[in-house]
């Protein structure tokens, strides 16, 4: 039989075993931590601590200090997104991350420890289950 | 091979590693989130671990990241623990492969997965582990498919040298 040497081709069991947990693992990390709907609130910490709440359908300029009064980084609040649009980070990261305005997104800024996350608005998923 | 050509081997790998770790980090990110990287920097690292042995690739690997805090002035802060942890982890899942005898790509997806596996424990411990499992989907798929790439390319490379080495 002439055919190519398709049976040459052998995938390591072990190795196969490997790639197909961690897919599964993937894929149910990701059903729990899906984004969802438009965000409602946005709450900005440094070291997971709490520096405040900020409401995302008022346009507002938000400055994240530190705890000795450092300005870290300013973000803005415009049309229900919020961004980043300075930082004394070295790598930038968090500017280039965009806007975000999906309950569960974050803009993750590493060098300064400030994590921006989105919340979404609880009232308004159980006027939905509701109706 | 004499010990000389052994410190002038590692050495070209080091500065190789740093100069794709730069030339990364000017390049625009195509990936959803500007923070996931490709990880050329990881092929002078393999390459290292399949010339020389384990000990110099991870003299490699710490060497970047001790050497690239102190050139953009990280040195000590937070995020090069963040880059120190996840460069040891990868040399412990490079060391796991050794032992479980994979081939080259997957020894560099075990190691692009030990890599973010490490920055994830350090952010889950400091930032909090909401935060680290929003992004755990992402590093393990990320990790899967540019570890396979990384790894592909280094055996390519591995077969190109071992002729002339």
């Amino acid at each position: 039989m002439n055919f190519p040497k398709i049976t040459n081709i052998r995938v390591n069991k072990k190795e196969l075993l490997i790639v197909v947990i961690l897919t599964m693992i993937a894929l149910i990390s990701f059903f729990l931590f899906r984004i969802s709907g438009q965000g409602a609130m946005v709450e900005i910490k440094i070291a997971q601590k709490l520096i405040g709440t900020y409401d995302l359908s008022i346009d507002q300029e938000v400055p994240i200090l530190d705890d000795k009064g450092n300005l870290l980084m300013i973000s803005v609040i415009k049309d229900g997104m919020i961004k980043v649009v300075s930082s004394n980070c070295p790598d930038k990261i968090c500017i280039d991350e965009g806007s975000i305005n999906l309950a569960g997104q974050t803009i993750v800024c590493l060098p300064n420890k400030v994590v921006i996350k989105i919340i979404g608005n609880n009232d308004e998923t159980i006027d939905g289950v509701l109706q | 091979m004499i010990k000389s050509k052994y410190v002038v081997v590692i050495g070209a790998l080091l500065a190789l590693s740093m100069i794709f770790g730069y030339i990364e980090m000017l390049l625009p990110s195509f990936l959803p989130n500007p923070a996931f990287k490709i990880g050329f920097s990881q092929i002078p690292i393999l390459l290292t671990f399949y010339l020389i042995n384990l000990k110099s690739s991870a003299t490699v690997s710490i060497g970047k990241v001790l050497l690239m805090s102190l050139l953009f002035g990280y040195f000590l802060n937070y995020l090069f623990f963040v880059n120190i942890i996840g460069a040891i982890f990868s040399i412990f899942f490079i060391w796991l492969s050794k032992q479980l005898k994979f081939s080259v790509p997957m020894t560099s997806l075990m190691s692009s997965l030990g890599h973010n596996l490490g920055q994830f424990i350090v952010i889950g411990y400091t930032l909090g582990w909401s935060i680290a499992l929003f992004y755990l989907p992402l590093i393990i798929v990320f990790s899967i498919i540019f570890g396979l790439i990384i790894g592909f390319i280094s055996k390519i490379l591995l077969i190109k040298i071992e002729k002339r080495f």
